[in-house]
């Protein structure tokens, strides 16, 4: 398989864009299709978000100067579409917290293994309702196992803010849990 | 050396996280929110390559006016049409200054001056006629105390 600099340098060549092009989307959609979920938790969401911004590569592909990673591009291009969807919606009313409420009531209400559930619902609300920032940034480091620099270079932040953001995001997760 | 760091920063970090959350809950949370429909990403390419498609085919229908003022000549009929504009502003505006154009006496000569007055004499004679009897019927109509100011004027 060609690499990422390849395939960009034939997708700039106008070498049968549309295939160089699918490749690079074959290659790199999961990540960046669950990197959105995460922050979304939603599919619908996430999907319209993904076709935004793999549409976004295709007009701005040309322009890439390699300076950076391919991923660490597309990640950034996919939190800032991510940032800008979620802001929208607020305006329209903040939906998830609601839906988290209820989720968060039936399950107290179920008898199944009570306290594993409860956990795992507390663990979900309290992540759900992370500033999104920090959202990001605890998936990024925890789940993904990215390292800081790459992390701020992906949010246009410092690695100092993104250090700052993990560790508000574990003391709010701690809080949240301590209360159960 | 720094790699070692790096990981051994993010091991902490993630050990931090699992001391107060046990991994398992971790990691049913990360499996919930990393799923996806059956045969999304087969789909997907093609679904956005359509789309794709489609945005570049609305990109490349411009509007009639658009369509007009990208072209050349479009452009080039706009600029003729300002030109014309403001040259027939230009040409108008210096004929009508050429129609009431002034000339000073002194410019005319003696005999273009003798023919307008040969030529004219009967009008100019019948205009001198007009005032004389305008100004005598205005005369008639002052009061005997304005007749007296007046004498008194030429008198001084």
């Amino acid at each position: 398989m060609s690499s990422d600099q390849e395939l960009i340098i034939q997708f700039q060549q106008s070498i049968d864009r549309e295939a160089v092009f699918t490749q690079l989307l074959r290659k790199h959609q999961q990540k960046v299709y669950y990197q959105i979920k995460r922050m979304v938790l939603e599919h619908a969401d996430a999907d319209d978000i993904a076709q935004l911004v793999w549409i976004k590569v295709w007009n701005k592909l040309d322009g890439f100067k390699m300076e950076s990673e391919f991923t660490t591009w597309i990640f950034r291009i996919a939190y800032n579409e991510t940032l800008n969807y979620l802001q929208k919606q607020k305006k329209q009313g903040s939906k998830l917290s609601n839906d988290d409420l209820f989720i968060y009531e039936n399950a107290s209400a179920s008898t199944d293994e009570p306290k594993t559930t409860e956990i795992q619902i507390a663990l979900d609300s309290a992540i759900k309702q992370l500033p999104e920032k920090q959202r990001i940034v605890f998936m990024l480091r925890y789940f993904d196992g990215c390292e800081y620099e790459k992390i701020a270079s992906m949010m246009g932040t410092t690695v100092g803010g993104a250090k700052a953001n993990f560790h508000q995001a574990v003391k709010k997760i701690e809080q949240f849990v301590k209360k159960l | 050396m720094k790699m070692q760091t790096e990981q051994d920063l993010l091991k902490q970090d993630q050990q931090w996280v699992e001391s107060i959350i046990e991994k398992d809950h971790l990691n049913r949370f990360n499996s919930t929110n990393t799923d996806a429909p059956i045969n999304y990403f087969e789909s997907f390419p093609d679904r956005l390559m359509q789309r794709i498609q489609m945005e570049k085919n609305n990109h490349t229908k411009p509007s009639l006016f658009k369509m007009f003022f990208l072209q050349p000549y479009g452009k080039i009929a706009v600029a003729a049409t300002f030109i014309l504009v403001v040259a027939g502003t230009y040409l108008l505006n210096t004929a009508n200054k050429a129609k009431t154009a002034t000339v000073s006496i002194q410019e005319i000569s003696i005999d273009e001056m003798k023919n307008y007055v040969n030529n004219n004499e009967a009008i100019a004679e019948l205009d001198f006629d007009y005032v004389i009897k305008k100004e005598s019927a205005s005369l008639e109509k002052l009061g005997e105390s304005e007749i007296k100011e007046i004498q008194k004027a030429i008198i001084q």
